[in-house]
C-alpha cells in the first residue's frame, strides 16, 4: 500500500492547465480533416493505353501457354536476338556506342554568353 | 449553421462512449472522426506532459500538435491489446526529448529562462499561490524529475505505465519520484 505525504497529496490536488484554446481544432484539422491528396487525374488516352498493353500482354501470355509453336517461335526470335548480340562485332559497336557516350558525359559542355559589340565601342 | 469547428467536434462525439481500443479500430476502419474522441479524451494531459517538459507554453502546443499528427498517421501500426494512453503519451514524450535535445544544441543548458524570463523560479515561489507555487516548483525540478511528477501526481498513472512511456525501469521511475520530492520540499520549504 502507497503512503502519501504532505507533498504527494498537494500535488494530487494540482489540476491540470487547461490547453490553449483552438488546440483541439488545429489537431483535428491537421489529422481527421485535413484535406486528402487529390488522386492523379488520368486521361482518356492513358487509360485507353494502359488498357491496350493490359489487353497485350494478357493475350500474348496465353499465346505463349496455350500455343506451342508460339512459343518456340518466340523462344527462337530471343535466342537469335541474343546470338546476334554476342557477336564480336555488335559488342565492339555497342562498346564503341557507350564509351562516346561516356566520353561526352564527361565534357563540360558550359553555356558561355556571347559578347555584343556595340556600334559605340 | 454550426461553425464548422463546431460541427466537427460534435461529429466527433458520437463515439465518446466508446472504449479507446474501439476508437482505434473504428478511426482504422475509415471512420477518421472516431479520432477526433481521442484527441479530446488527452488532449489535456498530453498537454500538460508537454507543458511541464518542455517549460514552454507555445512548444508545448507545437509538440502536442506533432504527437497527434504522428499517432494518427501511425495508427495502422499501434499494437491492439496494448493501451493508447501509453502510446500517445510516448509519442508525446518523445516529441518532447527531440525538442530539448534541440535546444541542447543551442546552449549546454537546458535554457529554462525560455519558460520563464522572470529572474527565476525560486525567486518567486513564496509570493505565488499555493497552486503556482507548487507549478514553479516543479518547474523548477530537472527534467527527467519533472516529467515523473507529471505523469504520477498529475495525471494519475501508474508507475508501470510511466515507466513504459519513458522507457525506463520501473525502479528509476520511483527513484525519480522520490528524488523529485525531496527537491520539492525544499524549493517549497
Amino acid at each position: 500500500m502507497e503512503r502519501y505525504d504532505d507533498i504527494d497529496r498537494a500535488l494530487f490536488a494540482l489540476p491540470l492547465e487547461e490547453p490553449p484554446q483552438g488546440l483541439r481544432d488545429s489537431i483535428l484539422a491537421i489529422t481527421v480533416y485535413a484535406p486528402q491528396p487529390e488522386r492523379a487525374k488520368v486521361g482518356l488516352f492513358e487509360n485507353v493505353g494502359i488498357g491496350v498493353a493490359l489487353a497485350l500482354l494478357v493475350w500474348f501470355t496465353w499465346a505463349v501457354i496455350a500455343n506451342q509453336v508460339f512459343a518456340d517461335t518466340i523462344f527462337g526470335g530471343l535466342v537469335a536476338f541474343a546470338q546476334g548480340l554476342a557477336k564480336p562485332p555488335t559488342l565492339l559497336s555497342l562498346a564503341m556506342g557507350f564509351s562516346a557516350i561516356f566520353i561526352v558525359s564527361l565534357m563540360p559542355l558550359r553555356l558561355v554568353p556571347v559578347q555584343v559589340r556595340t556600334e559605340r565601342s | 449553421m454550426l461553425a464548422p469547428s463546431l460541427a466537427r467536434v460534435s461529429a466527433a462525439r458520437t463515439f465518446t462512449a466508446d472504449d479507446d481500443a474501439t476508437l482505434v479500430s473504428t478511426a482504422l476502419a475509415g471512420h477518421a472522426e472516431a479520432f477526433g474522441t481521442l484527441v479530446e479524451r488527452y488532449e489535456r494531459a498530453v498537454y500538460n506532459l508537454c507543458l511541464r517538459t518542455l517549460r514552454d507554453a507555445e512548444e508545448a502546443k507545437d509538440a502536442s500538435q506533432e504527437a497527434f499528427f504522428k499517432a494518427f498517421r501511425g495508427l495502422g501500426t499501434f499494437r491492439t491489446g496494448s493501451k493508447f494512453s501509453t502510446w500517445i503519451f510516448s509519442i508525446a514524450y518523445h516529441a518532447c526529448c527531440d525538442r530539448l535535445s534541440r535546444r541542447r544544441r543551442f546552449s549546454d543548458a537546458e535554457m529554462p529562462e525560455r519558460a520563464d524570463p522572470s529572474p527565476g523560479p525560486d525567486v518567486h515561489v513564496e509570493r505565488l499561490d499555493e497552486a503556482s507555487r507548487l507549478r514553479t516548483a516543479i518547474d523548477a525540478l530537472p527534467e527527467k524529475y519533472r516529467t515523473v511528477v507529471t505523469m504520477y501526481h498529475l495525471q494519475g498513472q501508474q508507475y508501470e505505465e510511466i515507466a513504459r512511456v519513458l522507457d525506463l525501469p520501473m525502479g528509476t521511475v520511483k527513484t525519480h519520484l522520490f528524488r523529485a520530492k525531496e527537491h520539492l520540499r525544499k524549493l517549497l520549504a
